[in-house]
């Protein structure tokens, strides 16, 4: 579980000669890893997985996988499975020769290709269905079909491709979680690509955070979620308050941070942040503690602008150093009983909960 | 909503949808219900000779008729001939039965010399107007259907004892519809090897010489089918370019006959409907997502096997579309096998356009439009059948 099985070294791509789509990109995956390629659309995350399906040819750079360079070697050489964004199920055959198509092209013999559909079928709960065809089964069950194809001719490594982006909000979370348990009974290694941070922290052993053609970050999920490299990170994943300043002095691993309207808050620095530095302060809404005696070193008084009801929580909209995008979370727990808009309040919160963080390249 | 206002809604509606449905009733329907009808329809000789008709009818068939139907025939031929009506009849007469024409152009002729009884002094006139089947002949002329002009469509002729075959310089339909849907079939299958390969490179193509492509496709397909038929005329011809060509590079010691063959014909149907089978071809394979041919690879699927797996059947519905145009269009050529054909490669259009033009034979002309139409159908049925993607409009992808 710790040799690497797939390693990029100095990989870029670009379509046209002048921007690169994908600029230097170094890092590894491990045997029998779930990583997450996570960011925003054209950031790069599809077009890497395309290349290790070996869809696009890298600019320059070189992918190894297993031990062996992959830049040349035809996709339908690598032994690679790919779960595809809209499927791909082949339309005109049913699902048992969508199934069966992989390990004819390998060569297997009949009555093992038979048994091992069946026994792929069984695996994504779909065993009755092998003689329909695609598009007689339902989304979630295409997306189970086109998973058990990119796993029936036993590859080391599958790919994902937002597989679940065209499952409602349910199905998914549930898929979420099978796919989880087939990867790790299976044991196979999963490079998963998805803008969808929720189903990136609930999956996956890694995460690699892509902005501007750029891995942001490489960790695991609470990594990414408690201690996010910069200000890119900390604002995708998950919810963030950002308060622009500068730091004025550190001392302890406590930087002094002014902000725009003069005041003065204690943060935790985050890397590659020193005296003088400009920093976005990234404050997750739960970290906000709200009421007279909250406790926490930074004490302000904010101004609700706006109340917007959750069910289990209520969201407050302040206005407090110099924004008004300031977002708390109000839960039952907390002293004040019904605030209304307009109210001045007494918000808090601790220096290690905020994080002084280099800000977002422009 | 009150029943008042659905039922004003329904006017409305049927109101909008009026003028469309009368363009569509007297420009196609009508006229297809004229061509059924005219196949079948037999009454120039019950129109021009309404007595005669009359008591022909009423005889029982076996001995020779009446001389009440004597007399009324050469009456009313006399009278038909005096008021330039007989044409019809003598055309509809002698396409049953060549020689018909003579007869009753000799019967009126001398219809001052034949008196009472006619019967007797018309068979004196030809011993023919003695003979029971000629007027059996003259009874199943009366109308008001006949199966004389399908029959013949397909080299049969009704007779007094059923349906037989025609007689051999009459069975020319058979082979002529054979050779129709032979040359349209060879047609249709050049333009589908033809079109694939264009279409597929359309579809790949970067979108700028994708649209130069395009461009060379629809330029001649603007063009008028005579414009282009007349160019390969020029172009074929015995002194034409490509024999200049040849003849240049001493390839061949004489010109090569190529204009007024079938080579030529197939030559200019081609290049006329290739069009008509890239164009659906083109949309498919454009439509058709890449995801699936990646899949196929990752799969393990090299190059050919990806085509003869995935992209050919997935194809299929464009080719079976374009096919399907082509033939329906081939099937009715006329301009080009008439301008570069040769008088074997002649289709049944051009029988049609003979019989509506030159011999004004209507009921041939409708009843050759009419076996047309329905061999195009049978076989539109079958490739439904048989050839898969045709079925739905092709599998959805």
């Amino acid at each position: 579980m710790s040799d690497a099985i797939i390693r990029f070294e100095g990989v870029t791509k670009s379509y046209d000669g002048v921007t690169q789509v994908v600029k230097a990109l170094d890092f590894s995956v491990l045997r029998g890893e779930f990583v997450t390629l996570l960011g925003p659309s054209g950031s790069g995350k599809t077009t890497t997985l395309m290349m290790l399906a070996g869809f696009e040819d890298p600019s320059s750079g070189a992918i190894m996988f297993d031990g062996r360079l992959l830049n040349h070697v035809p996709a339908h050489q690598r032994g690679i499975g790919v779960v595809f964004q809209n499927y791909a199920l082949f339309p005109h055959m049913t699902v048992g020769a969508n199934l069966a198509f992989p390990l004819e092209m390998q060569g297997v013999a009949r009555a093992e290709r038979e048994a091992r559909v069946r026994a792929a079928l069984d695996m994504v709960k779909l065993g009755a269905l092998a003689d329909r065809r695609p598009s007689q089964l339902s989304g979630g069950q295409q997306q189970r079909v086109a998973l058990a194809r990119a796993l029936v001719f036993r590859p080391k490594l599958v790919l994902m491709d937002e597989p679940l982006g065209a499952l409602d909000k349910q199905l998914r979370e549930h898929m979420q979680l099978e796919i989880k348990h087939i990867h790790e009974t299976l044991g196979v290694t999963v490079v998963y690509v998805t803008h969808d941070q929720g189903e990136a922290l609930t999956m996956s052993d890694r995460i690699a955070v892509f902005h501007n053609g750029r891995i942001q970050q490489l960790a695991s999920p609470g990594e990414i979620y408690e201690r996010p490299a910069n200000a890119f990170v900390a604002s995708f994943i998950g919810e963030n308050n950002r308060l622009d300043g500068t730091i004025e002095s550190m001392a302890d691993g406590v930087a002094r941070v002014r902000l725009a309207d003069g005041s003065i808050v204690a943060a935790t620095p985050g890397p590659g942040v020193g005296s003088g530095a400009r920093v976005t302060l990234a404050l997750r809404p739960e970290k906000v503690r709200i009421g007279p005696d909250a406790g926490g070193e930074n004490r302000f008084e904010a101004r609700i602008e706006e109340l917007i009801y959750y069910g289990d929580h209520t969201r407050l909209r302040l206005a407090l150093g110099g924004g008004e995008d300031f977002t708390a979370r109000l839960t039952f727990k907390d002293a004040l009983a019904r605030p209304e808009r307009g109210d001045v309040i007494p918000v808090s919160w601790r220096g290690v909960d905020c994080l002084a963080l280099a800000p977002e390249e422009a | 909503m009150s029943s008042r206002l659905a039922s004003r809604r329904n006017v409305m509606a049927a109101a909008l949808i009026a003028p469309l449905f009368l363009l569509v009733a007297l420009s196609f329907l009508a006229p297809l219900a004229t061509t059924l009808y005219r196949a079948i329809e037999d009454s120039d000789f019950s129109l021009a000779l309404p007595k005669t008709s009359r008591s022909l009818q009423q005889w029982d068939g076996v001995a020779l008729p009446p001389e009440e139907a004597f007399r009324s025939f050469v009456e009313e031929l006399r009278q038909a001939q005096q008021d330039q009506a007989a044409g019809a009849i003598l055309n509809r007469l002698n396409f049953e039965e060549t020689g018909l024409r003579t007869l009753l152009l000799q019967a009126t002729r001398a219809s001052g010399r034949l008196a009472e009884p006619y019967r007797d002094s018309m068979i004196a006139l030809n011993p023919r107007w003695g003979d029971p089947a000629l007027w059996r002949l003259f009874k199943r002329a009366t109308g008001p259907f006949t199966s004389l002009f399908l029959l013949r469509s397909l080299d049969l002729k009704p007779t007094d004892q059923g349906v037989a075959k025609a007689a051999a310089q009459d069975a020319v339909f058979l082979p002529l519809f054979w050779r129709t849907f032979e040359i349209s079939l060879v047609v249709t299958i050049l333009c589908a090897l033809l079109a694939y390969p264009v279409a597929y490179t359309l579809s790949i193509l970067p979108q700028g010489w994708a649209n130069v492509g395009m461009m060379l496709v629809l330029i001649p397909f603007w063009t008028s089918i005579l414009v282009r038929t007349t160019a390969w005329f020029i172009i074929l011809q015995r002194e034409g370019p490509i024999n200049a060509l040849l003849m240049a590079m001493t390839l061949v010691d004489q010109p090569l006959t190529m204009i007024f063959t079938r080579f030529a014909v197939y030559i200019a149907m081609v290049h006329v409907l290739l069009p008509f089978a890239i164009l659906p071809l083109y949309s498919v394979m454009k439509g058709l997502k890449p995801d699936y041919m990646r899949a196929a690879a990752s799969l393990g699927a090299p190059g050919w096997k990806r085509f003869l797996r995935i992209y050919l059947p997935l194809t299929m519905p464009g080719v079976a579309a374009g096919s399907l145009m082509v033939f329906m269009l081939s099937v009715g050529f006329y301009i080009t096998p008439a301008l570069v054909g040769g008088p074997g490669d002649q289709m049944v259009s051009s029988f049609i356009a003979f019989f509506t033009n030159v011999s004004v034979n209507w009921g041939m002309a409708a009843a050759l439009a009419t076996l047309l139409m329905a061999m195009t159908g049978v076989l539109v049925v079958v490739a439904r059948l048989v050839v898969p993607g045709f079925r739905s409009g092709g599998v959805k992808a």
